[in-house]
């Protein structure tokens, strides 16, 4: 170990921690000015402390994993409502989420007697694509584990410190800066488009409330054709592998798996068919879940549930779904009773 | 309890000014043993009776060999307190490894077998404090160590919570002496020991969790098969991630020993401007080769019967070091992969005259070659399945047709070429020199300010609670 004069390093670490005090609150305030409500972190934060969350007493739980199908297409509140009132209906889904890698990232917070609900988007959920806010989910989930102490602490820190809520990063904002600078108004992903009129309940449903607009087809669409690979045989049977082995361990610990694809119409359907044929993806996907795999397509009840925008559900058909899949859950979950 | 995450850093804060009350060097002790055994406790408390069965067992074996002059007896004493670390860690750590090997085996020649898989609990750093303790009982068996009498001194030897989860592997040679007197950071202990914590604070916090993590994951976690740039760059990314993680995590545990007054063995020194494989195993986890080194290949025979015997050792010491990392084939086949490449390292170096490998550009080439090589291994290393890993090679060698996915955005490409070429570079200019070298070159503004920039890039990655690699192993 070298020896560094008293002085030197007094003055070293002076300046350590004056420079790092002023970066630290230039960043606090420039965070502060930021709307953390419509970022994707925050709802992979929202989600995951939902799938962290202990049953209360003797409640079943319902997790809704997937992408924005779910969580606009699914009200956990009309779910529930056909279910009764022993369960608890969760909503996980997150912007562009993978359906089966939540589940997979999930696996540790289940316990006998829940019920995974996976909505398969298939240029997501067959190719194993996971954007931002599907990462930061699985980490969130597959974390470190922390203890009681460390989760008080941690949410003491984040009360009060808007940076310590990890929902920017320098880095990112960079990135942000760059982008923006370099092609104004172009989102970097499909789920940075904005979407309105929507009313965000407190059990996770995003209901549209606008009337149904074909513009806001064209971004989603564009994304799917550009982001699409060829063929996505082998890694959708990477996604099946996984799956096969996360069904089974779920189950022999109690737990229900049941597989959903949610409405899709006009070009965008067309193109999903074109690219991710029903034939080749999920009907290999029912080979190995019979039973289990709800496509809307067949059932009467869901086959012409009308979307807002060719892929999501709107106001009325999401409501009008729910209700089809609580009751389905319901005879489902009595048939497989634990 | 994370050393990144803010319940650790009040823990140590804690233990910091215990350490530094006036009081009985042997309370002292004390009480940085019990808190060793509440830090290991805060994952899972009842493997801290494993923890201190192995201290037991370790600790009378080497007090009775010590004692014993019977050459026969202290090589029974020997084999006892193998079987035992080893038996521990195997039923641990490759038990179910090795029924599912042996039933696939039997499976081949057509005889099957029915095997269970055991739910089994791996408890942290087991792999790390086995090798520590038995170096103790293989050092008092060689007669290079006396066997220290006082039992607290060698609990906190295997326990000293710094380095006991994830290294660096401690000699008791290099640690025992330094309980005899009372110790406590010195003013220029405690400052290298800040500024060496902030440096593996960005390395794990930013570097590894916040830039490389994400790009890795995506190739190697996500199942999803990428574009051959991508696959190229998931892999510089997971090179990056590797190093970053486990120097970074050893940076951190050799800091707080630091500020506690303790030394501790260096385990990295810029391990990608290695030039060849024996250099880059001399700076790649340090105190792992050197005991892999000194109790695996040189009682083996080392280099000292022929040729064909010595590269023979080489290879059976790198495969067993592949296993030590992990129970799958996978760790196996990159120790192999370490074990040919060492081999094959001694063969070109008498064809290679010396004049030519001193050359600055034939250097740089070496250093690049080496790195891709190493880079190689790492597929293996990280991928779960060879299937995966041949299907990742076949991507990036182009032999798979061009299907794959763009996984992810190209200033999340730019940021991992520029961190794994900055790593490289670093690496090869400063090949010689230390940290605290640079740091008195640069000065003490220069060392301020650099060390706050990586400090706020650090607290501001963002909170993604990853643990750190070498944890699993």
């Amino acid at each position: 170990m070298d020896r560094v004069p008293a002085a030197a390093r007094k003055r070293a670490l002076a300046v350590l921690v004056l420079t790092a005090l002023a970066m630290m609150s230039a960043w606090e305030l420039y965070v502060r000015t930021l709307d953390s409500n419509e970022t994707t972190l925050k709802a992979a934060e929202v989600a995951a402390d939902r799938m962290r969350k202990p049953a209360e007493g003797n409640a079943r739980r319902v997790f809704v994993f997937g992408s924005s199908r779910a969580f606009r297409g699914i009200s956990p509140t009309t779910v529930r409502e056909q279910l009764g009132d022993v369960w608890d209906v969760r909503q996980i889904a997150v912007p562009m989420g993978n359906g089966p890698a939540q589940l997979h990232a999930g696996m540790d917070w289940f316990k006998a007697g829940d019920v995974a609900v996976v909505e398969c988007t298939p240029l997501v959920a067959y190719t194993g694509l996971r954007l931002d806010a599907q990462s930061e989910l699985e980490q969130r989930l597959q974390g470190a584990g922390a203890g009681r102490l460390e989760k008080e602490l941690i949410s003491v820190l984040r009360q009060h410190l808007a940076f310590s809520r990890g929902l920017y990063s320098p880095g990112e904002q960079l990135r942000k800066l760059a982008r923006d600078t370099l092609n104004p108004g172009t989102p970097a992903a499909v789920e940075e488009l904005p979407i309105k009129p929507t009313i965000i309940h407190p059990d996770g449903w995003q209901e549209y409330t606008g009337e149904f607009d074909p513009s806001l087809a064209i971004g989603p669409l564009e994304y799917l054709k550009k982001t699409a690979p060829a063929d996505a045989t082998q890694a959708f049977n990477g996604v099946l592998w996984r799956l096969r082995g996360d069904v089974r361990l779920l189950e022999s610990r109690g737990v229900l798996v049941v597989f959903l694809r949610l409405p899709s119409e006009g070009a965008h359907a067309a193109a999903e068919e074109m690219l991710f044929p029903r034939a080749r993806y999920w009907n290999r996907l029912q080979g190995e879940f019979p039973g289990r795999c709800w496509h809307f397509a067949d059932f009467e009840a869901t086959r012409d549930l009308a979307t807002y925008d060719y892929t999501h559900l709107s106001s009325r058909s999401a409501l009008a779904y729910s209700r089809w899949l609580g009751a389905r859950l319901r005879g489902f979950t009595e048939e497989h009773s634990p | 309890m994370l050393f990144t995450s803010p319940v650790f850093v009040l823990f140590f804060l804690v233990v910091l000014l215990l350490s530094r009350l006036p009081l009985n060097w042997g309370i002292r002790k004390g009480m940085l043993l019990l808190a060793s055994y509440v830090f290991y406790a805060s994952w899972n408390p009842p493997f801290v009776l494993l923890l201190i069965g192995s201290t037991l067992v370790d600790y009378f074996v080497a007090l009775r060999m010590g004692r014993s002059e019977n050459q026969r007896a202290r090589k029974v004493l020997l084999v006892v307190s193998i079987c035992v670390n080893l038996g521990v860690l195997a039923a641990f750590k490759y038990a179910n490894f090795l029924s599912q090997s042996f039933a696939d085996f039997t499976g081949m020649v057509g005889w099957e077998v029915s095997y269970t898989t055991w739910n089994i609990v791996l408890p942290l750093g087991i792999s790390f404090y086995t090798f520590q303790t038995m170096s103790y009982t293989i050092d008092v068996y060689r007669g290079k160590l006396q066997p220290t009498r006082n039992l607290a001194d060698f609990a906190l030897y295997v326990t000293f919570f710094p380095q006991l989860v994830a290294g660096p592997i401690v000699r008791a040679s290099e640690f025992l002496w330094q309980l005899n007197e009372p110790r406590r950071g010195t003013p220029q202990q405690v400052y290298w020991g800040v500024l060496l914590f902030i440096l593996g604070l960005f390395k794990k916090a930013f570097l590894a969790d916040a830039v490389f993590a994400p790009v890795a994951d995506q190739v190697y976690a996500s199942g999803a098969t990428p574009t051959a740039l991508q696959a190229w760059v998931g892999t510089y990314a997971f090179a990056g991630q590797i190093y970053c993680d486990f120097s970074g995590y050893s940076d951190m545990a050799i800091a707080c020993a630091l500020m506690l007054g303790f030394r501790l063995p260096d385990n990295f020194r810029g391990p990608y401007g290695a030039i060849g494989f024996s250099d880059f195993w001399r700076r790649w986890h340090i105190s792992l080769s050197s005991w892999l080194r000194d109790y695996l290949y040189i009682p083996l025979g080392g280099n000292r019967k022929g040729r064909i015997r010595t590269r023979l050792n080489l290879f059976i010491t790198m495969l067993l070091g592949g296993l030590w990392h992990g129970a799958a084939w996978t760790f196996v086949a990159w120790g192999a992969l370490h074990g040919i490449y060492l081999g094959a390292e001694r063969v070109a170096r008498r064809f290679v005259p010396e004049r030519i490998a001193r050359s600055r550009f034939v250097k740089a080439l070496l250093i690049l070659l080496t790195f891709h090589l190493v880079c190689f291994g790492w597929i293996l290393f990280r991928a779960e399945t060879f299937l995966d890993a041949g299907s990742l090679i076949s991507t990036m060698t182009g032999l798979q047709s061009a299907t794959g996915l763009e996984l992810f955005s190209r200033w999340n490409m730019a940021l991992v070429l520029a961190g794994v070429g900055g790593l490289i570079a670093v690496h090869s200019l400063w090949r010689e020199r230390r940290i605290e070298d640079l740091s008195a070159r640069a000065g003490w503004l220069v060392t301020g300010a650099v060390a706050a920039v990586m400090l706020f890039l650090a607290l501001t990655a963002g909170d993604r609670g990853a643990e750190f690699i070498y944890f699993q192993f």
